[in-house]
């Protein structure tokens, strides 16, 4: 009886050890930037949501005006600001992560020495804290 | 364990003749074998009351009688200072006020059989359903409060658990068993221990394996916000009942084999369960998390004179965590008429050797000197991935990619001197390298007097650490940027208490002071300390949040209980109770500790019934109310009320059924919600995890003959 037991309990170990040991894949996944892995999952335009036209009458009132025109200084900022303003990046309680990533790529900004990146935000504080109402979505 | 179990072989009969016995002996003789035996505190084998720290030993016989069935509910239901509290994917513990939410368990360190269990990756502490470890075959668990790094290293910031698995010779036989939360879980399992001759090798052998399968409880979740797909549409998250997030399977087998100087154990376990993230979408049948562990401790006690025996550990260990979610919010799945499946991927393999020479100078244990090395190496690999979830192909390259492996080295020392009976001294230091940071030395200084009869008073000052886990250190993604160096995080604990024995009752009052500092925490970027971040060229894009040390905590309190038995232990008693004041402190301005209960604490009684009949237990916990996770981004620092949870137990063999037995629970709890937060919570009222307000158990078990 008792060596019977063992025995059992010792196969139940090696049973069990292999299918524990089976490994996950880590190697890293690698998709080059401009072909994005899927055509399907490119950036699509952003939806018109919010009113863009009024959200510039605000940022070119003077609280954000010297922003506004160093950013349209910038195409790649002026399309930042833009797809901004049409995601509601700039209303209360925006996500920082989705204007980004979706208006960042759009813009094809190149990093952090992207020459867009100093004025837009600039032009994003402003507009945050004395625009809110007016970028907001519906 | 109790003394009483370690004498049993010991005293000999003739010291027990019914003539020499009079009350008074008795009376101390009772009292001295009921004193539990810890050897957490100070690795080695001591009485509770001489334990250079404040100790509970909760014993098998406890945890059958009052119906546990986790090291959670073990630890609040039956030690004193520490509170647990039951979250939907596993359970948080805290200590004296303190509890840090989300921590993975890692501010306890978690031993089985004296091997570490928090892996590199997270130091991740399973404490709930997939602990790994069939409780059935538990001897014992010693929970040490407190700061315990000097002979531990990382990790023992709050405590110290170490689940003690029986011995073959005290398990002995084979037993299967199920038991099942009516309509909601079934565990089976089976146990079997055995004593016998390896090459002619006094030998003992413990197995244990369970399996778990879980189909609720099912809770209803309300509707609300979980942000904006891209078109600017509002998602929603819950207004329905989570069915497939109440799924789980685990599985889980140990084995301890003790032959002659060699004590091994081996355990295996897998588990599936539910992800709840809080930016996942809402009871997804693809979002769950693969955990699984594999390790094998050996222990080695070399007896080289009367003076010095010296104690060998090597150990090795791999785990790995593979989780997957389903994500449609904008703001992490910016891609229109998506889903993005994220696939985070963890795997920490560590192994190591301990050696530690113990000098008995004296060769009775009044003068002692512990020495010890303990060094391991450790490894992770990591990455997040993101896939469309229809098709299946990548839509970024992996993020998160860790690949590094370590050395650290712990060195520490301990001298135990007793001068007098009345006078126990315990004093040691440890000194922890770990290349991310500066060493780090954590002493302990202790003091036992023991002026009268069954009096003790003790004093203790100690310190602790938490390195950075892998994670904190390594883990960056273009908007997560990497940490700059982390320092560790520490702890110093001031304590001191007062005990009285008298025959099998114990009372406890105690005092302390903690403080915590350098708490690692994630530091939320505005917009404006991005843009500095930026400019000061320390990130590519705009950064999200990024590991740091942010806070530090301090707390104040008491903990006080009772405990013991009479009529031979047939009724038994407990309760036990902590108040503590802490307080945390981050950018300048401080707080109450979010989670943490200011009050909290525990009761039990049990009775066996003469004969045939069964055992009777009840046992209590409760807690103040507590603020919830992130309360001061709500409006009026919303809380959850004060809650009891009692748990009545019937357990007693099956009438006319040899070697069947039963048990069965009842468990109230008064409360509907704990603090932490499920779901996105983007309202302004805070969705919280809910709790199963009665629940009935019922076990049964087989013991075969022998």
């Amino acid at each position: 009886m008792k060596t019977h037991g063992v025995a059992v309990a010792l196969l139940l170990i090696s049973a069990l050890s292999p299918a524990l040991g089976a490994c996950l894949d880590f190697t890293p996944v690698t998709v080059p930037p401009k072909e994005g892995g899927d055509p399907d999952a490119d950036i699509d335009p952003p939806d018109a949501s919010v009113d863009v036209a009024a959200c510039e009458v605000c940022v070119k009132r003077p609280t954000c005006s010297t922003e506004f025109a160093a950013c349209t200084g910038t195409p790649k900022c002026t399309e930042m600001f833009t797809c901004g303003a049409a995601q509601g990046c700039y209303s209360a309680g925006a996500d920082l992560v989705g204007c980004l990533t979706i208006c960042g790529q759009q813009a094809q900004l190149s990093g952090q020495d992207d020459p867009a990146v100093g004025p837009f935000l600039a032009l994003y504080q402003c507009a945050t804290k004395n625009c809110s109402l007016p970028c907001s979505l519906p | 364990m109790r003394l009483r179990a370690l004498c049993v072989g010991l005293i000999g009969v003739g010291t027990l003749t019914p003539g020499r016995a009079d009350a008074q002996v008795d009376q101390d003789l009772s009292a001295l074998l009921d004193e539990p035996v810890v050897t957490t505190a100070s690795s080695t084998a001591e009485t509770g009351t001489s334990a250079p720290a404040t100790s509970s030993t909760i014993t098998a016989e406890d945890l059958r009688r009052y119906g546990i069935h986790t090291l959670q509910e073990a630890v609040s239901f039956l030690a004193v200072g520490v509170a647990g509290q039951h979250l939907l994917d596993d359970d948080e513990l805290g200590a004296r006020g303190v509890e840090i939410s989300s921590d993975a368990g890692n501010h306890f360190l978690l031993l089985i059989d004296g091997h570490k269990v928090n892996e590199p990756y997270q130091s991740f502490d399973l404490f709930g359903r997939f602990l790994g470890v069939p409780l059935e075959i538990v001897d014992h668990i010693e929970v040490v409060l407190g700061p315990g790094s000097v002979l531990y290293g990382s990790n023992a910031m709050l405590g110290v658990i170490n689940v003690v698995t029986a011995r073959g010779k005290t398990l002995q036989g084979a037993r299967v068993g199920v038991y099942a939360d009516i309509a909601t879980l079934v565990r089976p399992w089976a146990s079997f221990g055995s004593t016998f001759r390896l090459f002619g090798v006094a030998s003992e052998l413990t197995v244990g394996v369970e399996y778990l399968h879980a189909e609720g409880p099912k809770y209803y979740f309300p509707s609300e916000l979980a942000g904006l797909l891209p078109s600017g549409q509002e998602l929603t998250w819950g207004g329905a009942v989570a069915n497939n997030s109440s799924r789980a399977d685990s599985g889980a087998i140990v084995t301890r084999l003790i032959t002659g100087h060699f004590d091994v154990t081996l355990r295996a376990q897998g588990s599936v369960s539910p992800v709840w993230s809080d930016f996942g979408d809402f009871d997804s049948p693809e979002a769950r998390r693969t955990d699984r562990g594999l390790s094998i401790g050996i222990k080695h006690e070399a007896t080289l004179s009367s003076i010095v025996r010296v104690n060998t550990r090597l150990y090795a260990a791999h785990t790995d965590h593979d989780i997957v979610d389903t994500v449609t919010n904008v703001d992490f799945c910016p891609l229109t008429n998506m889903t993005c499946r994220f696939d985070t991927r963890s795997q920490s393999r560590w192994a190591g050797v301990e050696v530690q020479p113990v000098f008995d100078w004296f060769r009775d244990g009044r003068f002692v000197t512990m020495v010890g090395v303990d060094a391991t190496a450790r490894g992770v690999l990591a990455k997040v991935d993101a896939f469309d979830d229809v098709t299946g192909r990548p839509i970024s390259s992996s993020v998160g990619v860790i690949d590094h492996s370590d050395l650290i080295v712990g060195a520490y020392g301990q001298q135990i001197w007793i001068p007098a009976r009345w006078l126990e001294l315990n004093g040691g230091a440890r000194f922890d390298y770990d290349e991310r940071f500066a060493g780090v030395v954590s002493p302990r200084v202790a003091a036992t007097v023991q002026p009268w009869k069954g009096g003790a008073l003790k004093g203790i000052f100690s310190e602790a650490f938490r390195a950075p886990t892998f994670y904190e250190s390594y883990f960056s993604t273009p908007f997560v940027p990497l940490p700059g160096p982390l320092r560790p995080e520490k702890t110093r604990s001031v304590e001191g208490s007062i005990e009285q024995r008298f025959a099998a009752q114990r009372i406890f009052f105690g005092v302390f002071h903690t403080t915590m500092t350098d708490i690692i925490q994630n530091f939320q970027f505005d917009p404006l300390s991005a843009a500095r971040f930026l400019q000061q060229g320390r990130s590519t894009v705009l950064p999200l949040y990024q590991e740091r040390n942010l806070e530090s905590i301090d707390s104040t309190g008491y903990d006080a209980g009772i405990e013991g038995s009479f009529a031979e232990h047939k009724f038994t008693y407990g309760l036990s109770g902590t108040t503590a004041y802490a307080r945390a402190t981050a950018f300048g301005s401080t707080g109450p500790l979010a989670v943490a209960p200011r009050t909290f604490g525990n009761a039990r009684l049990s009775y066996v019934l003469p004969d045939a009949w069964p055992t009777l237990a009840l046992a209590a916990r409760w807690m103040s109310s507590r603020l919830v996770e992130n309360y001061a981004t709500y409006a009026g620092s919303p809380s959850v009320p004060a809650f009891i949870e009692l748990r009545a137990t019937v357990s007693g063999d099956v009438p006319f059924a040899h070697g069947l037995s039963y048990r069965v629970s009842a468990n109230y709890v008064s409360s509907e919600r704990t603090p932490f937060l499920v779901g996105p919570t983007l309202d302004r009222t805070p969705s919280l995890h809910p709790v199963d307000p009665f629940r009935v158990t019922v076990g049964l078990t087989y013991e075969f003959p022998q």
